[in-house]
């Protein structure tokens, strides 16, 4: 069999596995801001519906929450649009985001709170808004500190991201089944693509800790060398 | 009714402030002038830094009344933040935004909150920064790098950089250790012969005699007794006051 076209067929599995990692971490950091925010910054129902938005997707398999947007919610617009029908990778896409926001928000959640109510108090004494504390103040000390738990998000997602598979998704994961049982090449390729995610976990990691060194400020972050 | 007149910057007037059933302020009322160094002393506990926090609300007060330049701080129909903007806080602990250096700790409230151009904001900055003798190879240095009287001094730059009407001092240098506290006492006596209006908080008796033009004694969440300098440092009149001198003074032996 040819290595050529199995490679190919890994490579273009590879690429979505990457989309779903990047855009889905993306996605899920603007909503989990936004989550982080309600939770900690605000009260009454927008708290109440953050806290129970987050809880729910931890509590339950984000398995059954791919199963949920990817079967279970086309029957539901079916009903309204009969001709509708739900490209897997989008419904992978949405479930992964929807998953990754409600952790991240927890991670920001934990930074947020790292930072002292002193610091709020000068900012709220020299006459700054609850946004522009956020924003100025509190924002950019989370981000250095949760650095390293964005990494691992990160990482996570780009190997739980083959949970799409069983929506049929084209992911890495899914090619390599594909293509393992064309070719009868199992062990191969399943050792190829464990290579593959390897490779890239560890960029990510790399990377991540090229970034940590980067914006590094005393005081803010430690780092050990 | 105490001595407050037209030309005081701030008024209180019998503020009352409790925690659960502990009452904290017990009906204080005072004024600051225009220009003027007062200075509060009294024992821990005895609500002075509640009073301060009160003043630009971040603590409500139950009761009472504080006047701003003529503006009901209280009132519901004020904008806080804009109060907030015209009076300084100088807290114990410093409280410099820990990601920004010395330049930008100081920087920030006329970028942010006046939304002044960088360049202005720079300008004003550096002339802070050099009031309170900042040594020029710190302001690019951040908090952490710098010796606490460094960073209280840089957090009183913060404060002038907002040109504020009065600056409040929440023991400044309860968190130093003599030498430290000296360089920010220092600086504190020039801003006071600059007439810079500032209401104090501190044990250090020596700064009261040398910088303040009043002193108030706080026991119990009342102003206990109040008087001159000189008057009311050395010649106390109230069994209470006499007896947190002699305290203060033990510790200084």
């Amino acid at each position: 069999m040819d290595y050529g076209f199995i490679l190919g067929q890994l490579a273009k599995g590879l690429e979505v596995t990457l989309e779903l990692t990047l855009l889905g971490f993306l996605g899920g950091f603007a909503l989990g801001f936004l989550l982080a925010i309600a939770r900690t910054y605000s009260g009454g129902i927008s708290k109440a519906l953050a806290v129970a938005y987050i809880e729910l997707i931890r509590g339950t398999p984000m398995l059954l929450q791919l199963y949920i947007i990817g079967f279970g919610l086309p029957l539901l617009i079916r009903k309204y649009l009969p001709n509708f029908v739900m490209n897997p990778t989008i419904a992978a896409l949405l479930g992964i985001m929807l998953n990754s926001a409600a952790y991240q928000a927890e991670y920001m959640r934990g930074a947020f709170n790292s930072i002292e109510s002193g610091q709020i108090e000068a900012a709220l004494s020299l006459g700054m808004t609850r946004w522009e504390i956020i924003r100025h103040v509190v924002f950019p000390q989370a981000f250095r500190i949760m650095l390293p738990s964005w990494t691992n998000e990160m990482v996570y997602l780009l190997k739980y991201s083959s949970l799409a598979m069983l929506l049929a998704v084209p992911e890495l994961m899914y090619m390599a089944s594909v293509t393992a049982s064309e070719t009868f090449l199992y062990a191969q390729i399943y050792l190829i693509v464990a290579g593959i995610y390897l490779v890239f976990a560890t960029l990510i990691i790399q990377l991540m800790r090229l970034v940590e060194l980067k914006i590094h400020i005393p005081g803010v972050t430690t780092i050990k060398r | 009714m105490p001595p407050t007149s037209e030309s005081d910057v701030l008024i209180i007037r019998n503020l009352k402030k409790k925690f659960g059933e502990k009452t904290v302020l017990n009906g204080v009322s005072f004024g600051v002038k225009r220009g003027e160094t007062k200075v509060i002393i009294g024992p821990s506990g005895a609500g002075k830094s509640t009073l301060l926090r009160c003043i630009n609300r971040l603590v409500e007060p139950d009761e009472g009344e504080v006047i701003f330049d003529g503006i009901n701080v209280l009132s519901k129909d004020v904008d806080i933040r804009k109060i907030r903007a015209r009076i300084g806080f100088v807290f114990q602990h410093f409280n410099l935004f820990k990601h920004l250096t010395a330049l930008e700790n100081v920087k920030i409230g006329p970028k942010v909150v006046k939304g002044l151009s960088d360049d202005e904001a720079e300008k004003i900055a550096v002339k802070a920064l050099k009031a309170v003798h900042l040594e020029e190879d710190a302001f690019e240095k951040y908090p952490a790098e710098l010796s606490g009287g460094q960073q209280q001094r840089v957090a009183i730059a913060r404060a002038l950089a907002m040109e504020p009407d009065i600056i409040l001092f929440d023991e400044p240098t309860s968190a130093l250790d003599p030498q430290l506290a000296g360089e920010v006492l220092d600086v504190m006596k020039e801003l006071a012969k600059k007439k810079v209006t500032m209401l104090v908080v501190t044990h250090e008796i020596g700064f009261a005699l040398n910088a303040a033009d009043e002193v108030l004694f706080f026991y119990n969440g009342r102003i206990w007794e109040r008087g001159e300098p000189r008057e009311l440092l050395y010649n106390p009149k109230r069994e209470e006051t006499k007896a947190f001198l002699r305290r203060i003074a033990d510790l200084s032996l």
